[in-house]
């Protein structure tokens, strides 16, 4: 029968551990190099800047009064900026008028709006999940298109995931972890193979809400 | 490097933490400091909210490298830069969360990114870990983010409820309910 105390020692016990060294080295290999190189940061930074920029460009001209509002804000709760549910939903029509998807499939609809109108959403959010969709739905694309054989459709699927590997929520270390960053560009090598197993092990596992398309 | 083995709290500490906010902006050195004197905290944090220990090493780095680019824009808000450093953790396990839950609601890394488990995977403390995060992981999440930043990371009740945005009397109900709730599943 556990106790508060018990509860609140076992807590202590399990999470206070501190981190190995090699724990502390893995971390620390990442943030030295960041530091070690800031100027150069901040010029990834214009650049980030620059693709922001694109897609607000993007959001004048598809939601003119959403824009005049202000469609991205940096708040001062929250350190890396982040936005509303309106700004989120913005970024999504931004991100999803210029990124491509197969011919003949469609957005989810979870991409049309916030799940949660109160909530907070981080100012890349909107972009990364239509850019995880995307690429969910030329795996998917990629797949059938081997299983039938069709040449002209695998390759226009492998142009696609070859352009996908740029895109920032596959490279850029901020707005994802590493494993998922490794994780899409091992299954994207494995389309590239010719390794239908593999492909379909990654649909089945990971892609469940856009692909295979709804009806 | 030194590795500070608990949060402290005492004012003086405090204080040079934000003196060492404020010259951050523009040091790198400073930002450094910055870096040795919180990672454990912040490490801890996120062992306890994220899925795998893992995905808390990978989350401490994202959220060091979002403090280096937002570093310029610090002030200090309540809870100091503890509380900081923790909303941008916060944030960055909201976001990994958000990303994975529309495709599938518990993401699962495919069979070959991690063949084998660690060491300390397979030490006692680390399936301990596994039992609880299993647990937390029921919990409401500003409940789990308490429970987290309290045992984990050591903060105090006023340090949380200035990184989830709640009075310390609040926070501590809040906490007390969620030791209540997970006493009972752990029984």
């Amino acid at each position: 029968m556990s106790t508060r105390a018990n509860v609140e020692d076992r807590l202590s016990a399990a999470f206070g551990e501190p981190m190995t060294s090699a724990e502390r080295s893995k971390v620390e290999a990442r943030v030295a190099r960041l530091v070690d190189h800031a100027p150069a940061r901040r010029r990834g930074f214009g650049l980030r800047l620059s693709r922001s920029m694109l897609l607000v460009a993007a959001v004048i001209l598809m939601v003119p009064l959403v824009a005049a509002a202000g469609v991205v804000m940096l708040s001062t709760e929250d350190p890396y900026g982040s936005g509303d549910a309106d700004a989120y939903e913005a970024e999504l029509a931004a991100a999803k008028a210029v990124t491509p998807i197969p011919p003949g499939m469609a957005w989810p609809s979870y991409l049309d709006q916030a799940d949660d109108r109160d909530a907070s959403y981080g100012t890349t959010l909107g972009r990364s999940m239509v850019e995880i969709n995307a690429y969910c739905l030329w795996l998917g694309y990629w797949y059938e298109a081997q299983e039938a054989g069709d040449a002209a459709k695998v390759g226009a699927a492998i142009a696609a995931l070859t352009d996908a590997r740029t895109w920032d929520t596959f490279t850029d270390e901020l707005t994802s972890d590493q494993g998922f960053r490794d994780s899409i560009q091992h299954n994207i090598d494995a389309a590239e193979a010719g390794d239908a197993p593999a492909v379909l092990r990654e649909l089945e596992l990971n892609c469940q809400g856009a692909w295979p398309p709804p009806g | 490097m030194e590795t500070r083995p608990v949060v402290s709290t005492s004012a003086d500490v405090s204080n040079d933490h934000e003196a060492t906010a404020a010259r951050a902006r523009s040091d790198r050195e400073a930002f450094g400091a910055l870096y040795v004197a919180h990672r454990e905290t912040v490490f801890r944090y996120l062992r306890a909210r994220c899925g795998s220990d893992d995905d808390a090493l990978d989350l401490t780095a994202v959220t060091f490298e979002r403090a280096l680019a937002a570093i310029p824009r610090y002030a200090s808000r309540g809870g100091g830069v503890v509380a900081w450093l923790l909303r941008i953790a916060r944030n960055a396990v909201i976001d990994q969360e958000r990303r994975r839950r529309p495709l599938i609601p518990q993401w699962k890394a495919p069979e070959h990114a991690s063949p084998d488990p660690t060491p300390e995977e397979a030490s006692i403390n680390a399936e301990e870990r596994r039992t609880l995060r299993e647990h937390l992981s029921q919990l409401p999440p500003v409940q789990r983010d308490a429970l987290a930043m309290r045992y984990a990371a050591g903060l105090t009740a006023s340090e949380i409820g200035a990184v989830i945005g709640k009075s310390e009397e609040a926070t501590q109900k809040l906490m007390s309910r969620a030791i209540a709730r997970l006493k009972e599943g752990l029984s």
